[in-house]
Protein backbone atom coordinates (compact mmCIF):
# COMPACT_ATOMS: atom_id res chain seq x y z
CA UNK A 1 0.00 0.00 0.00
CA UNK A 2 2.91 2.20 0.91
CA UNK A 3 4.57 2.24 -2.21
CA UNK A 4 1.25 2.28 -4.34
CA UNK A 5 0.30 5.16 -2.63
CA UNK A 6 3.63 6.70 -3.36
CA UNK A 7 3.47 5.80 -6.84
CA UNK A 8 0.01 7.93 -6.87
CA UNK A 9 2.16 11.16 -6.11
CA UNK A 10 5.16 10.69 -8.17
CA UNK A 11 3.47 9.33 -11.54
CA UNK A 12 2.39 13.17 -12.15
CA UNK A 13 6.08 14.26 -11.89
CA UNK A 14 7.51 11.75 -14.75
CA UNK A 15 5.56 9.05 -16.29
CA UNK A 16 1.91 10.70 -16.40
CA UNK A 17 3.31 14.35 -16.43
CA UNK A 18 0.32 16.60 -17.47
CA UNK A 19 2.30 18.41 -19.89
CA UNK A 20 4.95 16.65 -21.17
CA UNK A 21 3.03 12.59 -21.17
CA UNK A 22 -0.91 13.52 -21.11
CA UNK A 23 -0.66 17.00 -23.24
CA UNK A 24 -3.51 18.39 -21.29
CA UNK A 25 -3.96 21.95 -20.48
CA UNK A 26 -1.61 23.39 -23.34
CA UNK A 27 -3.96 26.83 -23.17
CA UNK A 28 -2.36 27.75 -20.31
CA UNK A 29 0.80 26.18 -20.82
CA UNK A 30 1.71 28.08 -23.99
CA UNK A 31 0.51 30.81 -22.83
CA UNK A 32 1.67 31.87 -19.38
CA UNK A 33 5.60 30.21 -19.82
CA UNK A 34 6.72 33.70 -21.01
CA UNK A 35 8.59 33.78 -17.66
CA UNK A 36 9.91 31.30 -15.37
CA UNK A 37 7.97 33.23 -12.09
CA UNK A 38 4.49 33.16 -14.06
CA UNK A 39 4.72 29.65 -14.76
CA UNK A 40 5.27 28.67 -10.93
CA UNK A 41 2.63 31.07 -10.10
CA UNK A 42 0.24 28.84 -12.63
CA UNK A 43 1.52 25.89 -11.64
CA UNK A 44 0.68 26.45 -8.05
CA UNK A 45 -2.11 27.92 -8.52
CA UNK A 46 -3.38 24.91 -10.27
CA UNK A 47 -2.09 22.57 -7.63
CA UNK A 48 -4.38 24.20 -5.41
CA UNK A 49 -7.32 23.73 -7.04
CA UNK A 50 -6.50 20.33 -8.05
CA UNK A 51 -5.87 18.97 -4.93
CA UNK A 52 -8.92 20.69 -4.12
CA UNK A 53 -11.27 19.56 -6.57
CA UNK A 54 -10.06 15.98 -6.39
CA UNK A 55 -10.67 15.55 -2.26
CA UNK A 56 -14.45 17.10 -3.05
CA UNK A 57 -14.98 15.25 -6.04
CA UNK A 58 -13.59 11.96 -4.19
CA UNK A 59 -15.98 12.91 -1.45
CA UNK A 60 -19.02 13.29 -2.70
CA UNK A 61 -18.63 10.77 -6.14
CA UNK A 62 -21.13 7.94 -4.46
CA UNK A 63 -24.11 10.46 -4.10
CA UNK A 64 -23.91 12.38 -7.57
CA UNK A 65 -26.17 10.55 -9.70
CA UNK A 66 -24.21 9.48 -12.94
CA UNK A 67 -26.06 10.96 -15.43
CA UNK A 68 -25.14 14.87 -13.92
CA UNK A 69 -21.76 14.33 -12.69
CA UNK A 70 -19.72 16.43 -15.24
CA UNK A 71 -22.05 19.50 -14.87
CA UNK A 72 -21.28 18.29 -10.84
CA UNK A 73 -18.03 17.95 -11.45
CA UNK A 74 -17.30 21.61 -13.36
CA UNK A 75 -19.11 23.48 -10.65
CA UNK A 76 -17.17 21.98 -7.97
CA UNK A 77 -14.53 23.20 -9.76
CA UNK A 78 -15.43 26.55 -10.43
CA UNK A 79 -15.84 27.16 -6.96
CA UNK A 80 -12.05 26.38 -6.30
CA UNK A 81 -10.99 28.63 -8.72
CA UNK A 82 -13.23 31.54 -7.77
CA UNK A 83 -11.73 31.25 -4.20
CA UNK A 84 -8.05 31.06 -5.28
CA UNK A 85 -8.90 33.73 -8.07
CA UNK A 86 -10.79 36.05 -4.59
CA UNK A 87 -7.31 34.70 -2.42
CA UNK A 88 -4.98 35.98 -5.36
CA UNK A 89 -6.41 39.43 -5.21
CA UNK A 90 -7.01 39.89 -1.45
CA UNK A 91 -2.90 38.50 -0.85
CA UNK A 92 -0.82 37.95 -3.31
CA UNK A 93 2.15 40.46 -4.38
CA UNK A 94 0.35 42.58 -6.96
CA UNK A 95 2.42 41.73 -9.86
CA UNK A 96 1.62 37.99 -9.45
CA UNK A 97 -1.86 38.78 -10.07
CA UNK A 98 -1.30 40.97 -12.91
CA UNK A 99 0.46 38.33 -14.74
CA UNK A 100 -1.89 35.55 -14.20
CA UNK A 101 -5.13 37.18 -13.41
CA UNK A 102 -6.60 36.53 -16.90
CA UNK A 103 -5.31 32.89 -16.85
CA UNK A 104 -7.16 32.32 -13.41
CA UNK A 105 -10.88 32.14 -14.52
CA UNK A 106 -9.13 29.73 -17.59
CA UNK A 107 -8.34 27.16 -15.33
CA UNK A 108 -12.06 26.30 -14.38
CA UNK A 109 -11.90 24.72 -18.20
CA UNK A 110 -8.23 23.53 -18.18
CA UNK A 111 -8.30 19.46 -19.22
CA UNK A 112 -5.92 18.25 -16.28
CA UNK A 113 -8.48 19.20 -13.51
CA UNK A 114 -11.68 17.63 -15.07
CA UNK A 115 -9.51 15.27 -16.47
CA UNK A 116 -8.16 14.04 -12.98
CA UNK A 117 -11.67 14.51 -11.88
CA UNK A 118 -13.38 12.28 -14.08
CA UNK A 119 -10.41 9.73 -14.65
CA UNK A 120 -8.76 9.68 -11.04
CA UNK A 121 -10.99 10.98 -8.07
CA UNK A 122 -14.65 9.86 -9.03
CA UNK A 123 -12.99 6.23 -9.15
CA UNK A 124 -10.84 6.24 -5.75
CA UNK A 125 -10.36 7.45 -2.26
CA UNK A 126 -9.98 10.80 -1.05
CA UNK A 127 -6.63 9.77 0.35
CA UNK A 128 -5.78 8.85 -3.18
CA UNK A 129 -7.12 11.24 -5.18
CA UNK A 130 -5.65 13.99 -2.86
CA UNK A 131 -2.37 12.15 -3.46
CA UNK A 132 -3.23 12.51 -7.43
CA UNK A 133 -4.13 15.99 -6.99
CA UNK A 134 -0.53 16.94 -5.57
CA UNK A 135 1.54 14.76 -8.17
CA UNK A 136 0.11 16.36 -10.95
CA UNK A 137 -0.04 19.90 -9.55
CA UNK A 138 3.48 19.43 -8.94
CA UNK A 139 4.40 17.73 -12.49
CA UNK A 140 2.09 20.45 -14.15
CA UNK A 141 4.17 23.25 -11.49
CA UNK A 142 7.56 21.38 -12.77
CA UNK A 143 6.83 21.05 -16.39
CA UNK A 144 5.89 25.17 -16.55
CA UNK A 145 9.07 26.25 -14.64
CA UNK A 146 11.15 24.19 -16.98
CA UNK A 147 9.68 25.99 -19.95
CA UNK A 148 9.70 28.88 -18.66
CA UNK A 149 12.80 28.79 -17.77
CA UNK A 150 14.07 27.81 -21.25
CA UNK A 151 11.74 30.89 -22.55
CA UNK A 152 13.01 33.20 -20.57
CA UNK A 153 16.58 32.95 -20.78
CA UNK A 154 16.64 32.47 -24.76
CA UNK A 155 14.64 35.32 -25.03
CA UNK A 156 16.89 37.67 -22.73
CA UNK A 157 19.18 35.64 -21.08
CA UNK A 158 17.50 35.56 -17.62
CA UNK A 159 16.50 33.28 -15.28
CA UNK A 160 13.27 34.33 -12.59
CA UNK A 161 14.21 37.81 -14.11
CA UNK A 162 17.01 37.88 -12.49
CA UNK A 163 19.31 38.41 -15.82
CA UNK A 164 22.36 35.78 -15.77
CA UNK A 165 24.27 37.20 -18.70
CA UNK A 166 24.84 40.51 -18.36
CA UNK A 167 26.08 41.43 -21.45
CA UNK A 168 22.50 40.21 -23.56
CA UNK A 169 21.09 43.78 -24.27
CA UNK A 170 18.86 42.84 -27.42
CA UNK A 171 16.25 40.67 -26.58
CA UNK A 172 14.78 37.41 -28.81
CA UNK A 173 11.32 37.67 -29.91
CA UNK A 174 10.47 34.32 -31.24
CA UNK A 175 10.76 32.22 -27.76
CA UNK A 176 8.58 34.39 -26.21
CA UNK A 177 5.44 34.70 -28.10
CA UNK A 178 3.23 31.83 -29.39
CA UNK A 179 4.69 30.24 -32.23
CA UNK A 180 8.16 29.71 -30.31
CA UNK A 181 6.21 28.40 -27.43
CA UNK A 182 5.10 25.92 -29.48
CA UNK A 183 8.55 24.70 -31.16
CA UNK A 184 10.11 24.79 -27.78
CA UNK A 185 7.14 22.25 -25.98
CA UNK A 186 7.94 20.62 -29.49
CA UNK A 187 11.20 20.01 -27.98
CA UNK A 188 10.12 19.28 -24.81
CA UNK A 189 7.96 16.50 -25.79
CA UNK A 190 10.26 14.71 -28.38
CA UNK A 191 13.19 14.83 -25.61
CA UNK A 192 10.93 12.92 -23.00
CA UNK A 193 10.25 10.75 -25.71
CA UNK A 194 13.88 9.87 -26.39
CA UNK A 195 14.35 9.52 -23.49
CA UNK A 196 11.55 6.63 -22.57
CA UNK A 197 12.55 5.31 -25.39
CA UNK A 198 16.05 4.82 -24.50
CA UNK A 199 15.36 3.76 -21.32
CA UNK A 200 12.96 0.74 -22.84
CA UNK A 201 15.14 0.01 -25.40
CA UNK A 202 17.98 -0.75 -23.18
CA UNK A 203 16.05 -3.38 -20.88
CA UNK A 204 15.01 -4.48 -24.26
CA UNK A 205 11.21 -3.65 -24.52
CA UNK A 206 9.82 -1.24 -27.42
CA UNK A 207 8.19 1.88 -25.57
CA UNK A 208 4.65 1.94 -25.50
CA UNK A 209 2.19 5.06 -23.92
CA UNK A 210 1.36 3.30 -20.12
CA UNK A 211 -1.95 1.73 -21.15
CA UNK A 212 -4.09 4.16 -18.83
CA UNK A 213 -3.23 6.73 -20.99
CA UNK A 214 -4.28 5.93 -24.25
CA UNK A 215 -8.17 6.40 -25.56
CA UNK A 216 -9.64 3.16 -24.62
CA UNK A 217 -9.63 4.90 -21.08
CA UNK A 218 -10.88 8.01 -21.13
CA UNK A 219 -14.84 8.15 -21.00
CA UNK A 220 -15.64 11.24 -22.03
CA UNK A 221 -16.73 10.84 -25.50
CA UNK A 222 -19.08 8.46 -24.42
CA UNK A 223 -20.88 10.35 -22.11
CA UNK A 224 -23.87 10.26 -23.73
CA UNK A 225 -24.05 6.30 -24.54
CA UNK A 226 -24.52 5.85 -21.47
CA UNK B 1 -35.16 5.34 -0.67
CA UNK B 2 -34.32 5.82 -4.02
CA UNK B 3 -30.31 4.92 -5.65
CA UNK B 4 -29.06 8.29 -6.07
CA UNK B 5 -26.22 7.19 -8.14
CA UNK B 6 -28.10 5.25 -10.78
CA UNK B 7 -31.82 7.76 -10.36
CA UNK B 8 -32.78 8.85 -14.02
CA UNK B 9 -35.68 11.15 -12.33
CA UNK B 10 -35.35 14.47 -13.77
CA UNK B 11 -36.76 16.23 -10.47
CA UNK B 12 -34.22 14.21 -8.08
CA UNK B 13 -31.94 15.53 -10.73
CA UNK B 14 -32.62 18.87 -11.17
CA UNK B 15 -32.46 19.17 -7.17
CA UNK B 16 -29.40 17.66 -6.71
CA UNK B 17 -27.59 20.27 -9.50
CA UNK B 18 -29.59 22.82 -7.29
CA UNK B 19 -28.12 21.94 -4.33
CA UNK B 20 -24.84 21.79 -5.65
CA UNK B 21 -24.78 24.96 -7.35
CA UNK B 22 -26.81 26.71 -3.39
CA UNK B 23 -23.24 24.92 -1.83
CA UNK B 24 -21.20 26.42 -4.01
CA UNK B 25 -23.10 29.55 -4.03
CA UNK B 26 -22.73 29.79 0.13
CA UNK B 27 -19.26 29.60 -0.11
CA UNK B 28 -18.13 31.80 -2.80
CA UNK B 29 -20.39 34.40 -0.90
CA UNK B 30 -18.66 33.56 2.36
CA UNK B 31 -15.13 34.24 0.73
CA UNK B 32 -16.09 36.88 -1.25
CA UNK B 33 -17.13 38.68 2.30
CA UNK B 34 -13.82 37.93 3.87
CA UNK B 35 -11.80 38.77 1.05
CA UNK B 36 -13.54 42.21 0.24
CA UNK B 37 -11.54 44.20 2.74
CA UNK B 38 -8.02 43.14 1.92
CA UNK B 39 -8.65 43.25 -2.07
CA UNK B 40 -10.07 47.01 -1.59
CA UNK B 41 -6.83 47.37 0.53
CA UNK B 42 -4.64 45.60 -2.22
CA UNK B 43 -6.05 48.10 -4.87
CA UNK B 44 -5.78 51.27 -2.85
CA UNK B 45 -2.28 50.33 -2.57
CA UNK B 46 -1.35 49.44 -6.23
CA UNK B 47 -2.74 53.24 -6.94
CA UNK B 48 -1.45 54.49 -3.46
CA UNK B 49 2.02 53.21 -4.40
CA UNK B 50 1.36 55.16 -8.44
CA UNK B 51 1.09 57.95 -6.64
CA UNK B 52 4.05 57.96 -4.62
CA UNK B 53 6.09 57.20 -7.47
CA UNK B 54 4.62 60.47 -9.39
CA UNK B 55 4.58 63.06 -6.76
CA UNK B 56 6.58 64.77 -4.17
CA UNK B 57 6.00 64.03 -0.62
CA UNK B 58 2.23 64.28 0.13
CA UNK B 59 0.52 63.49 3.44
CA UNK B 60 -3.27 63.82 2.32
CA UNK B 61 -5.19 61.30 0.89
CA UNK B 62 -5.27 62.63 -3.13
CA UNK B 63 -7.24 59.14 -3.75
CA UNK B 64 -10.19 60.67 -2.03
CA UNK B 65 -10.03 63.95 -3.56
CA UNK B 66 -10.32 63.07 -7.04
CA UNK B 67 -11.31 65.62 -9.49
CA UNK B 68 -13.35 64.13 -12.78
CA UNK B 69 -13.00 65.78 -16.21
CA UNK B 70 -13.67 65.07 -19.79
CA UNK B 71 -11.22 65.54 -21.82
CA UNK B 72 -11.43 68.42 -24.55
CA UNK B 73 -10.78 66.36 -27.38
CA UNK B 74 -13.46 64.36 -29.92
CA UNK B 75 -12.72 61.06 -27.74
CA UNK B 76 -14.16 62.61 -24.46
CA UNK B 77 -12.07 60.49 -22.19
CA UNK B 78 -12.75 60.72 -18.47
CA UNK B 79 -9.65 62.28 -17.00
CA UNK B 80 -8.87 62.43 -13.26
CA UNK B 81 -6.42 64.62 -11.35
CA UNK B 82 -5.38 63.47 -7.84
CA UNK B 83 -4.29 66.74 -5.74
CA UNK B 84 -1.39 65.99 -3.25
CA UNK B 85 -0.92 68.31 -0.07
CA UNK B 86 1.54 68.61 2.05
CA UNK B 87 0.57 69.92 5.62
CA UNK B 88 -2.24 71.71 3.37
CA UNK B 89 -0.38 73.21 0.69
CA UNK B 90 -0.75 71.92 -2.71
CA UNK B 91 2.18 70.07 -3.81
CA UNK B 92 1.28 68.71 -7.23
CA UNK B 93 -1.01 66.85 -9.31
CA UNK B 94 -1.36 63.30 -10.39
CA UNK B 95 -2.89 62.97 -13.66
CA UNK B 96 -5.09 59.88 -15.02
CA UNK B 97 -6.04 59.50 -18.40
CA UNK B 98 -6.23 56.22 -21.22
CA UNK B 99 -6.01 56.31 -24.62
CA UNK B 100 -7.30 53.30 -26.65
CA UNK B 101 -4.97 53.51 -29.72
CA UNK B 102 -2.35 51.43 -27.88
CA UNK B 103 -1.68 48.10 -29.92
CA UNK B 104 -3.19 45.94 -27.51
CA UNK B 105 -6.32 48.26 -26.72
CA UNK B 106 -6.44 50.60 -23.69
CA UNK B 107 -3.06 51.97 -21.81
CA UNK B 108 -3.94 54.34 -18.68
CA UNK B 109 -1.26 56.33 -17.74
CA UNK B 110 -0.28 58.52 -15.14
CA UNK B 111 1.72 61.52 -15.03
CA UNK B 112 2.89 63.77 -12.28
CA UNK B 113 2.17 67.38 -12.35
CA UNK B 114 3.70 70.34 -10.72
CA UNK B 115 0.60 72.98 -9.21
CA UNK B 116 1.07 74.66 -12.68
CA UNK B 117 1.02 71.58 -14.91
CA UNK B 118 4.27 70.96 -15.33
CA UNK B 119 4.84 66.68 -15.95
CA UNK B 120 7.20 65.59 -13.34
CA UNK B 121 7.05 61.84 -14.22
CA UNK B 122 5.00 59.38 -16.80
CA UNK B 123 4.40 56.05 -15.62
CA UNK B 124 2.34 53.37 -17.42
CA UNK B 125 -0.47 52.07 -15.34
CA UNK B 126 -1.94 49.62 -17.13
CA UNK B 127 -1.50 47.68 -20.46
CA UNK B 128 -1.43 45.39 -23.06
CA UNK B 129 1.18 45.68 -25.43
CA UNK B 130 3.10 43.19 -26.94
CA UNK B 131 6.08 41.95 -24.50
CA UNK B 132 9.64 42.81 -25.46
CA UNK B 133 8.15 46.00 -28.68
CA UNK B 134 5.57 47.60 -27.07
CA UNK B 135 7.21 47.31 -23.42
CA UNK B 136 10.08 48.81 -24.12
CA UNK B 137 8.16 52.30 -24.47
CA UNK B 138 5.92 51.28 -21.44
CA UNK B 139 7.73 49.54 -18.57
CA UNK B 140 9.84 51.32 -15.95
CA UNK B 141 12.25 48.37 -15.20
CA UNK B 142 14.97 47.78 -13.24
CA UNK B 143 16.88 44.85 -14.51
CA UNK B 144 18.58 42.87 -11.84
CA UNK B 145 21.71 41.22 -12.54
CA UNK B 146 22.91 37.53 -10.86
CA UNK B 147 25.92 40.60 -9.78
CA UNK B 148 23.56 42.30 -7.57
CA UNK B 149 22.19 39.21 -6.57
CA UNK B 150 25.57 38.07 -5.63
CA UNK B 151 26.17 42.03 -4.04
CA UNK B 152 28.64 42.26 -6.73
CA UNK B 153 26.81 45.10 -8.87
CA UNK B 154 26.41 48.81 -9.23
CA UNK B 155 24.57 50.16 -6.57
CA UNK B 156 21.45 51.83 -7.55
CA UNK B 157 19.43 54.45 -6.12
CA UNK B 158 15.81 52.29 -5.27
CA UNK B 159 13.86 55.22 -4.19
CA UNK B 160 14.11 56.45 -7.83
CA UNK B 161 12.21 54.86 -10.58
CA UNK B 162 13.66 53.37 -13.11
CA UNK B 163 14.41 55.84 -16.03
CA UNK B 164 12.67 54.57 -19.46
CA UNK B 165 14.05 57.12 -22.18
CA UNK B 166 10.57 57.25 -24.18
CA UNK B 167 8.47 58.44 -20.62
CA UNK B 168 11.27 60.58 -19.57
CA UNK B 169 11.11 62.83 -22.64
CA UNK B 170 7.73 64.48 -21.16
CA UNK B 171 9.21 65.96 -18.05
CA UNK B 172 9.73 69.22 -17.80
CA UNK B 173 7.09 69.56 -20.78
CA UNK B 174 3.41 70.82 -20.14
CA UNK B 175 0.61 72.04 -22.49
CA UNK B 176 1.24 76.20 -21.34
CA UNK B 177 1.07 78.66 -24.23
CA UNK B 178 4.98 79.21 -22.80
CA UNK B 179 6.30 75.66 -23.89
CA UNK B 180 8.51 75.53 -26.60
CA UNK B 181 6.81 72.29 -27.68
CA UNK B 182 4.73 72.37 -31.25
CA UNK B 183 1.02 71.07 -30.70
CA UNK B 184 -0.50 68.28 -30.55
CA UNK B 185 2.49 67.05 -29.62
CA UNK B 186 3.23 64.03 -31.43
CA UNK B 187 6.36 61.45 -32.46
CA UNK B 188 9.02 62.25 -35.00
CA UNK B 189 7.55 60.01 -37.43
CA UNK B 190 4.62 61.98 -37.82
CA UNK B 191 6.85 64.96 -37.73
CA UNK B 192 6.61 66.19 -34.09
CA UNK B 193 9.28 66.09 -31.36
CA UNK B 194 9.34 63.04 -29.65
CA UNK B 195 11.59 59.95 -30.14
CA UNK B 196 10.08 56.86 -30.50
CA UNK B 197 10.95 52.84 -30.43
CA UNK B 198 11.60 51.83 -33.72
CA UNK B 199 9.02 49.07 -34.26
CA UNK B 200 6.75 49.74 -31.15
CA UNK B 201 5.76 53.35 -33.37
CA UNK B 202 1.91 52.36 -32.51
CA UNK B 203 2.69 52.23 -28.93
CA UNK B 204 4.96 55.34 -28.46
CA UNK B 205 1.87 57.54 -30.41
CA UNK B 206 -0.41 56.24 -27.80
CA UNK B 207 1.55 57.18 -25.00
CA UNK B 208 2.25 60.26 -26.36
CA UNK B 209 -1.87 60.68 -27.46
CA UNK B 210 -2.69 59.66 -23.62
CA UNK B 211 0.33 62.26 -21.66
CA UNK B 212 -0.98 65.12 -24.13
CA UNK B 213 -4.56 64.50 -22.86
CA UNK B 214 -3.72 64.73 -19.47
CA UNK B 215 -1.65 68.32 -20.01
CA UNK B 216 -4.54 69.88 -22.15
CA UNK B 217 -7.11 69.00 -19.92
CA UNK B 218 -5.36 70.29 -17.47
CA UNK B 219 -4.55 73.74 -19.34
CA UNK B 220 -8.21 73.86 -20.49
CA UNK B 221 -9.44 73.06 -17.13
CA UNK B 222 -7.02 75.07 -14.59
CA UNK B 223 -9.34 77.28 -13.46
CA UNK B 224 -11.74 75.21 -12.62
CA UNK B 225 -9.02 72.89 -10.85
CA UNK B 226 -8.16 75.80 -8.79
CA UNK B 227 -11.62 76.84 -8.05
CA UNK B 228 -12.58 73.45 -6.98
CA UNK B 229 -9.64 73.47 -4.44
CA UNK B 230 -10.18 77.05 -3.13
CA UNK B 231 -7.34 78.51 -4.63
CA UNK B 232 -6.66 81.04 -6.40
CA UNK B 233 -5.42 80.40 -10.06
CA UNK B 234 -1.92 80.92 -10.82
CA UNK B 235 -0.64 84.27 -12.42
CA UNK B 236 1.95 84.32 -14.42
Amino acid sequence: MRSSSFSELTKGIWRENPILALCLGMCPTLAVTTNATNGMGMGLSTLCVLVGSNAVISMIKDIVPKKIRIPCYIVVIATFVTVVDFLLKAYAPASLYNALGIFIPLIVVNCIVLGRAEAFASKNTVYRSILDGIGMGLGFTLALVALGCVREFLTNGSLFEVKMITPWSISCMLPGSAPGAFIILGFFLAGMNYINMRKAKKSGKVYQAPPDLDCRHCNICFISKD
Amino acid sequence: MINLKKTENVIVLGLFLGLIGGVAAALLGYVFEITKEPIKKAQMAKTNQALKDVLPDFNNQPSEEILTFTSPDAEKFKVMFYPAKKDGVLVGFAGRSITKRGYGGEIEVMTGLNPDGVIRTVIVTRQNETPGLGTVVTERKRVVTIFDILGMGKKVDKSKLPPNPILDQFDNHSDSPSDSWPKPWSVKKDGGQLNFVTGATISSRAVTDAVFRIAKTFEVEKAAIMLKLNLKPETK
